[in-house]
């Protein structure tokens, strides 16, 4: 037998791995050849020695395994770790697509739909200055009565008539008319 | 609890599964039955027995911080291995930097001595501290996986996993660091090493 592969198999026999084959086939080797037997007798010394080292050395050296780990546990706390739930990769996908459809419309409504313009056309302010009131209050009572009986008309694009009026109390009031309504409209005297 | 062998643990997924959970009980079971081969790991990569208990706590340390992230749990050993390599080698690179202090090397030397006379009161020629001379001399490669064969008796399978190296390999690098150790021991050069 090649002395390379009776090495290997004396190695195999020393860690009790060799196979009953193998066994057989080291055994009629270590029969027939005085070389391969010293080398087994080394080796086994080597092997026994070696065990006999490693255990003082090593395995029976410094604090007890636990001890260690307990001192270690009180240095750093160990924490549960947070559940993650797990996707698919398609699902994974249609959720990121998902979420970027959400982002998108949220970004186009505050960004893009905020500058269209409203359908309600704005007031037409120049035709209907604030009027200060005529020294007829009154009649100005009687108008911004009939007026406050009236549902108000949401979405209102007609003419618009202001009346500024001082009340009884001393405050004064902006009056609403609207000429479409049937209301008429203020009179205006004098400078604004 | 007592340090115990490195065992088949069928349940050890299990137990990773319970640790990443902030189960206490089940990282110190963990970490209990891998002890001795990450002992002698650890050992390999700094050569000296009185520095492999403050490496054994920062590894684990580094367990107890990272158990969270470890995705497959079955592959618990060789994970733990990566962990063991790194802190021991951070720690010899930090020894390494450390400042040598007059006081450590006077009595560096006062222990020197001591131990040479009781090396001369016992045996000069003492085999098993040759033996330890021999595998400290070993590659890193050979003298790791020799000392974790050694130290918790594993199987060259369990070897295998925990190194992640073939089967083959774990076998070949053990013949050749017997071959190595007992050459050195006998003054033979180390040109006959089976090449198997």
């Amino acid at each position: 037998m090649n002395p390379e592969l009776t090495e290997v198999l004396i190695g195999k026999f020393l860690d009790s791995e060799i196979t009953p084959p193998e066994k057989r086939l080291l055994d009629e080797e270590l029969k027939q050849n005085p070389q391969a037997r010293q080398l087994l007798q080394e080796l086994q010394q080597l092997h026994q020695q070696t065990q006999q080292v490693f255990m003082r050395e090593i395995a029976e050296q410094g604090q007890p395994a636990e001890q260690i780990i307990r001192q270690a546990l009180q240095k750093q706390p160990l924490m549960a770790r947070r559940r993650r739930i797990r996707l698919s990769p398609w699902l994974h996908l249609a959720a990121n697509v998902a979420a970027g459809f959400v982002l998108g419309f949220g970004v186009y409504h505050i960004f893009v739909g905020s500058n269209t313009p409203e359908v309600i056309p704005a007031p037409q302010a120049p035709e209907s200055p604030v009027v200060q009131a005529n020294p007829a209050p009154k009649e100005i009572h009687r108008i911004a009565e009939d007026l406050r009986s009236r549902p108000l008309l949401p979405g209102k694009t007609g003419r618009v008539d202001y009346y500024l009026y001082p009340g009884p109390s001393g405050s004064e009031w902006l009056i609403e008319a609207y000429p479409d309504t049937g209301v008429e409209t203020a009179s205006y005297h004098g400078d604004l | 609890m007592a340090m115990s062998s490195t065992k088949p643990q069928p349940n050890e997924s299990a137990l990773v599964c319970a640790a990443r959970q902030g189960d206490q009980e089940a990282i110190v079971k963990l970490l209990d039955s891998n002890w001795r081969w990450l002992k002698g790991l650890a050992y390999n990569l700094l050569g000296n027995p009185d520095d492999v208990d403050e490496v054994m706590q920062n590894i684990c340390i580094l367990v107890i911080q990272k158990v969270g992230t470890l995705r497959e749990p079955e592959r618990f050993r060789p994970w733990l291995t990566t962990v063991a390599r790194h802190a021991a080698l951070a720690y010899r690179q930090q020894r390494s930097q450390r400042p040598i202090q007059l006081d450590d090397l006077l009595l560096a030397q006062q222990q020197a001595t001591e131990n040479e006379n009781v090396a001369e009161v016992l045996d000069r020629e003492d085999t098993q501290q040759k033996i330890l001379a021999a595998v400290r001399l070993l590659p890193e490669k050979y003298g790791e996986l020799f000392i974790m064969k050694y130290v918790d008796d594993l199987s060259y399978n369990q070897i295998s996993e925990i190194l992640n190296i073939p089967v083959t390999t774990v076998q070949i690098r053990l013949v050749r660091a017997r071959r190595m150790i007992l050459n050195h021991l006998t003054g033979k050069p180390n040109d006959k090493v089976p090449r198997t």
